[in-house]
């Protein structure tokens, strides 16, 4: 039995992008925080526990991938990370390093998304 | 040394007729040749230069008509030959160069003088003659003109009334001629490269910009498209689920039109980069629109990348009389500029402001940048200077503002009244009337 509601962090500066993603998800049972920058993810992740955390990798400032890098040289216990993008070329190898289960490429449906992810990470 | 004696007799061996002052005078001929390299030297047009060529032939060789006309493709092409009626020049230009089609296709087959002196019973007129005689031409002679390598670039020819046989000082004025002619060929030739190359450049440069921002486009792209797909993919959940109400559809729906709208002024913005906009005609535009669709193109890059826009409000009524196009290429080159050089800065801005001051527009870009170094201020603004290095620039982007600024009768300036880095196109208001 999967626990009744994933817990995911979803950090883009694209609100409306954001804001239909939160409903898509909440609708299929996910229980979805989202932070417009990196540094309010950071709080986020501090406080709270997360499933796995869904991140943008162009966003003013700091980008997704630095803030992943960071936060990996002060603690290995991450939640783990997906990241999707509108650039078409992946921002890094596969196999993916450690910590990021998936890379996602924008646009897409919300069942590709939902395919992509993990079988444990899945809807219900 | 040469007495007074020796150029009598000298003129005597040369001599057919003696009515012309000019006649058998090679210092004279010498002045007449510097004349015209003179005007080379000047950058007189090319046709100027060919008229001034066939002038100095029929001046010093006289009862001779001279027509100069360029090989190419096996083909005679007219030069100049302004004592000829049209219905002469017209049938030669374009005729195709061969054994016995006059004296000049002869010669530009060949590549030998080719000397007719008699028209009527010379063989080289093949099914000319009677068409040649019709002008009253009785002899004629054609001296090739010649590349380095031995090709026929050219042909002077010499046509008289009379049965006439060339003599050397004939042959002295032709080769004077031919001198010129071939180093107006090769000038010609010249000026075609470089302006086939300089396109070239001017292709590439747009090319690279364009390399530039495909990456950045399919990022500006693909975020609305995924608002739009998570739209749809959010109807067809509801939908599966029997719970689509119409509020639902509406509030998609509406998201979906605004986004669908955020990218249409993405491709709007795209013409900009896709157009040349070189032969576009002059439009009144406002400076408002002019900017806005400009930024369309780039807005999005600044943001993601942390940079500050600001722009000031632009008074509506403010209209810039342009090419828009281009004008655009030309804001687009000053804020790309900008762009790379605020991000290496923990400041991070760029302003863009237009307003008209007195007889001008000034379109200012400006950016959190130190200001262009003094010793700079000259250099940047020539073709391939650049301070990116390789990877990132041409070196044109400046260069080619500044001329399609220059093409629209205004200027481009580096303020220096400011602290930061600014840059200024002044455009006079006067282009409206």
């Amino acid at each position: 039995m999967k626990s009744p509601s994933l817990r995911v962090l979803l950090i883009d500066d694209e609100l409306d992008l954001v804001d239909i993603l939160t409903l898509n998800m909440s609708i299929m049972g996910y229980s979805c925080q989202a932070s417009a920058n990196t540094a309010d993810a950071r709080e986020h992740l501090l406080r709270e526990r997360f499933d796995f955390v869904i991140c943008d990798v162009i966003m003013p400032g700091e980008s997704g991938l630095e803030f992943f890098e960071k936060l990996k040289s002060q603690s290995r216990a991450l939640p783990p990370f997906i990241f999707y993008s509108g650039l078409s070329e992946l921002p890094f190898e596969k196999p993916y390093p450690d910590g990021i289960i998936g890379f996602i490429q924008k646009p897409f449906s919300m069942s590709a998304f939902f395919a992509q992810l993990p079988e444990e990470l899945r809807p219900l | 040394m040469i007495s007074a004696e020796d150029i009598k007799s000298l003129k005597g061996t040369f001599t057919m007729k003696t009515t012309d002052k000019n006649y058998g005078n090679s210092l004279e001929l010498l002045g007449a040749h510097k004349r015209v390299l003179e005007l080379m030297a000047n950058n007189r047009p090319l046709f100027k230069i060919l008229d001034r060529i066939v002038e100095l032939i029929e001046n010093f060789a006289p009862g001779a008509r001279a027509a100069l006309y360029f090989v190419k493709d096996g083909k005679l092409h007219l030069g100049s030959a302004k004592s000829f009626p049209l219905a002469f020049t017209s049938v030669v230009d374009g005729c195709p160069i061969g054994i016995n089609l006059g004296v000049c296709g002869t010669a530009g087959i060949t590549g030998q003088r080719t000397i007719s002196t008699d028209v009527e019973t010379d063989e080289v007129w093949g099914t000319f003659t009677d068409w040649i005689l019709s002008f009253g031409i009785r002899s004629a002679f054609s001296t090739p003109v010649l590349s380095k390598s031995g090709a026929v670039l050219a042909t002077v020819s010499l046509y008289y009334e009379t049965k006439h046989a060339p003599n050397e000082w004939d042959f002295e004025i032709v080769e004077v001629a031919a001198n010129l002619m071939s180093i107006a060929v090769e000038r010609m030739n010249q000026e075609s490269l470089i302006k086939e190359q300089s396109l070239k450049l001017v292709t590439s440069s747009r090319l690279a910009a364009l390399g530039e921002m495909a990456a950045n486009l399919a990022h500006e792209i693909n975020n609305p498209l995924a608002i739009i797909q998570s739209h749809a993919s959010l109807m067809k959940l509801l939908s599966s689920r029997a719970a689509l109400s119409s509020s639902d559809v509406e509030r998609s729906a509406s998201h979906i039109e605004k986004t669908v709208e955020r990218i249409a002024a993405i491709m709007k913005g795209l013409k900009i980069i896709s157009k040349d906009g070189d032969n576009d005609p002059f439009q009144t535009v406002s400076a408002q629109n002019l900017v806005e669709d400009t930024l369309s193109f780039c807005k999005e890059r600044l943001r993601k990348n942390g940079i500050d826009l600001r722009v000031a409000e632009i008074s509506p009524e403010l209209s810039i009389a342009c090419r828009p196009v281009q004008l655009s290429q030309a804001l687009l080159n000053l804020l790309n500029n900008a762009f790379d050089a605020v991000m290496p800065l923990q400041t991070k801005w760029i302003s863009v402001e237009a307003k008209a001051t007195g007889e001008n527009c000034i379109i200012s870009v400006a950016d959190s940048g130190p200001g262009i170094p003094p010793e700079l201020k000259k250099k940047i603004m020539e073709p391939f200077f650049t301070t990116k290095g390789n990877e990132h620039g041409t070196g044109l982007g400046l260069s080619i503002s500044s001329k399609i600024i220059e093409a629209h009768s205004g200027t481009l300036h580096i303020n220096d009244q400011v602290q930061n880095t600014q840059f200024d196109i002044h455009l006079p208001l006067d282009n409206l009337k």
